[in-house]
């Protein structure tokens, strides 16, 4: 196996008991991360991405079950540790940040607390005042202006792009090795989209971080990523380097995707759309989720077994396709 | 800060002037419309006619209904009010002796209701559909169920006539111990302050039954507001943000969940507080207890008008201390509560 590899998910699978009975959300997911890379994992809302995300780190709604797969993270199988030796993964080697930093914080609890409490959970040995210490100074590295006074700030003083630096400096308070930024900037004005975006990715380089970044705009995908994993109905269909993917997408739902992402100077009118809904997941789903949507879709799509494969000889751009471009 | 603490308590108390009027209005107009005729009922039931007016002059009952009010208002503002017939004694002493035991039922039925409610809402919350998760419905539906003088009577039944275990429902001793030295007017507190466990087990051997049935009744609430609360909170984005950052599952549940759960459950309290305060009454009767509910139900019985009407006084004023107090311990805990609502 490759040494390098940081993270692997392979066949992952997650169904939620529902009232409406058991709905299979990922079908067979595969991703691997090497160590220091930065992935994007993009699609549509309701594409899996945050399940995927939430599974891999095991905080998946009491609701959720694993029902296949792995999730190898750097040799160890994840989903067989204790759930204590999980505990104490979380936060000091995977960390997250989440879609809507305000909801993301607790409400009633001072920020500088909130990076002390994670500080306290991974390193019994601090004192009190080291703590406070080193709150601050993780406060000061997301660059909060005056942290030593922010410290004692209610996350609902705040502003949401301040959230969301607090929830970055709570997520690399103990330098994690992968960083998942679940996307980080939704709910945020276009500047301090990029601020924050701009800031995650400084500090990955600076402490050597792989990341993950989840996001359903390409562009962002391109701005901050070398590889992107694209993501419909809980399947990914392509995986492959950036510029392979925008100079030549093999699946007919990136291909739509690229289309449907503003560039300047198109206007929203001229901007393609998807055509279809994402499947109903309650439904059973024929083997490739997307044919319902697709007009490249041929017989073999309805036969078992579709798999994410290299397209032609190369090895880095992974497709899951039977009638690819 | 203590300058907003400071005004909200003013605020709040300037606030209450208007309600405690009414309420003054209310039970004193109530009170008068009630059927019954203190100077009958005083001269005795074979006074001659004019025994009852000579009777109802001293009372100061042949004045107008205005008169007699603008009366009792002035006697008021200066924290007189009035005299019980019964009792031949102020009605604000009456009270202020009988106080204490009110409360030290009613506080002390209120915390067991809140060491039992308050780990069972959460540890049901925890593990839903588990059997502590049913146990809570069972104990919530129960509590609803049943009327309160009706728990008191069947616990009577069973651990006073039938098990022999509780003593006899007579009141805050039994007939061989003397209350302790008084300090705070709480059985429990001062004889353990002056070290006089006979006295300590005696009281706290009469307390329980009716604590018991105040706390069932109050338990129902309280656990059903912690479940409730506790599953929304436990669903909500700060939970799994603290979970992927590694928190440890006690810091989690505590810390985080229960936090943010305590805000409706002191509101709760609050408002289960203030209810058993009106139960007491009953419970009181049944258990023989010397609190101002009986004072106040046997003064009702005699038409006695100033212990009632000090009564309800009372009642309307320790509500309005409590919503304040909730208020206060709820701006402790969620900084967003604003100080002015
Ligand atoms: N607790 C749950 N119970 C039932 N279904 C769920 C639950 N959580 C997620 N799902 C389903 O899983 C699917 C994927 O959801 P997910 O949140 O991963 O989407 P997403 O790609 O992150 O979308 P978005 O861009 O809106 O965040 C959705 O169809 C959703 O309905
Ligand atoms: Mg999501």
């Amino acid at each position: 196996m490759n040494t390098n590899l940081l993270l692997g998910v392979q066949n992952l699978s997650v169904a939620f008991d529902t009232r409406h009975g058991r709905v299979a959300v990922l079908d067979n997911v595969n991703l691997h991360l090497h160590k220091g890379e930065t992935l994007a994992i993009v699609g549509e809302s309701g594409s899996g991405k945050s399940v995927t995300a939430y599974a891999a780190l095991g905080v998946l709604d009491p609701a959720g079950k694993i029902t296949s797969g792995k999730v190898e993270f750097d040799g160890r199988n994840l989903l067989e540790l204790s759930p204590q030796e999980m505990r104490k993964l979380r936060g000091r080697d995977l960390a997250m940040i989440f879609q809507s930093p305000r909801t993301a914080l607790n409400p009633i609890r001072k920020v500088g607390q909130q990076i002390e409490d994670v500080l306290q959970a991974h390193n019994p040995g601090m004192s009190g005042k080291e703590r406070k210490e080193a709150a601050i100074e993780q406060l000061a590295s997301v660059k909060i202006t005056d942290p030593a006074r922010r410290y004692n700030a209610y996350p609902y003083e705040l502003s949401g792009g301040m959230c969301q630096r607090v929830m970055i400096a709570i997520a690399l308070a103990c330098k994690p090795r992968l960083l998942i930024a679940d996307e980080p900037t939704t709910g945020l004005d276009v500047t301090t989209q990029v601020v924050i975006m701009d800031l995650v990715h400084e500090l990955a380089q600076a402490h050597g971080m792989a990341t993950i970044l989840i996001t359903h705009d390409l562009r962002l995908a391109a701005n901050y990523c070398s590889r992107v994993a694209v993501m419909h109905a809980g399947q990914v269909l392509e995986d492959a380097p950036i510029a392979n993917l925008f100079k030549g997408a093999r699946h007919p739902y990136t291909k739509r995707l690229i289309a449907a992402t503003p560039k300047p100077g198109i206007t929203l009118e001229k901007l393609a759309s998807i055509p279809g809904q994402l499947p109903d997941l309650r439904q059973p789903q024929p083997p490739c989720r997307f044919s319902a949507r697709c007009d490249r879709c041929v017989p073999e799509c309805a036969a078992p077994g579709l798999t994410l494969v290299p397209y032609s000889d190369n090895a880095s751009h992974l497709i899951a396709c039977r009638n690819p471009l | 800060m203590q300058n907003s603490t400071f005004n909200l308590i003013l605020r709040r108390l300037i606030g209450a002037i208007p309600s405690l009027f009414a309420v003054i209005v209310v039970t004193f107009m109530v009170m008068r419309l009630l059927p019954g005729d203190p100077a009958a009922f005083f001269a005795g039931a074979a006074a001659s006619a004019e025994a009852v007016e000579q009777v109802r002059h001293q009372l100061g009952l042949n004045e107008s209904l205005l008169t007699q009010f603008w009366i009792y208002l002035k006697d008021l503002a200066q924290g007189d009010m009035g005299k019980s017939f019964t009792t031949g004694q102020p009605v604000t002493h009456d009270l202020m002796e009988r106080l204490p035991a009110s409360l030290e039922l009613t506080l002390l039925g209120l915390l067991i209701a809140i060491v039992i409610g308050l780990p069972l809402g959460m540890l049901a919350a925890t593990r839903p559909n588990s059997w502590i998760d049913h146990l809570c419905r069972l104990l919530t539906t129960s509590g609803v169920c049943l009327p309160t003088f009706f728990t008191g009577l069947v616990l009577i039944y069973i651990f006073y006539y039938l098990l022999g275990w509780a003593p006899a429902p007579m009141g805050r001793l039994d007939l061989f111990s003397s209350p302790p030295q008084d300090v705070t007017g709480f059985y429990l507190i001062d004889s353990a302050i002056t070290g006089e466990w006979a006295i300590f087990r005696s009281a706290l051997a009469q307390l329980i039954l009716p604590a018991i049935t105040l706390a069932l009744f109050a338990l129902a609430p309280l656990a059903r507001m912690t479940r409730a609360g506790m599953l929304g909170v436990l669903n909500s984005d700060f939970i799994r943000s603290a979970k992927a950052a590694g928190l440890p599952r006690r810091v989690i549940l505590v810390r985080y969940a229960l936090r943010n759960t305590l805000l409706p459950v002191i509101n709760t309290m609050g408002m289960v507080l203030s209810y058993l305060l009106g139960i007491n009454v009953l419970v009181e009767k049944v258990f023989a207890w010397p609190g101002i509910g009986s004072y106040a139900l046997e003064a009702l019985i005699a038409s006695d008008y100033a212990p009632v009407q000090g009564f309800v006084l009372s009642i309307a004023v320790l509500y309005v201390l409590l919503n304040l107090v909730v208020d206060l311990v709820c701006s402790l805990i969620d900084p967003r509560v604003e100080r002015a609502a």
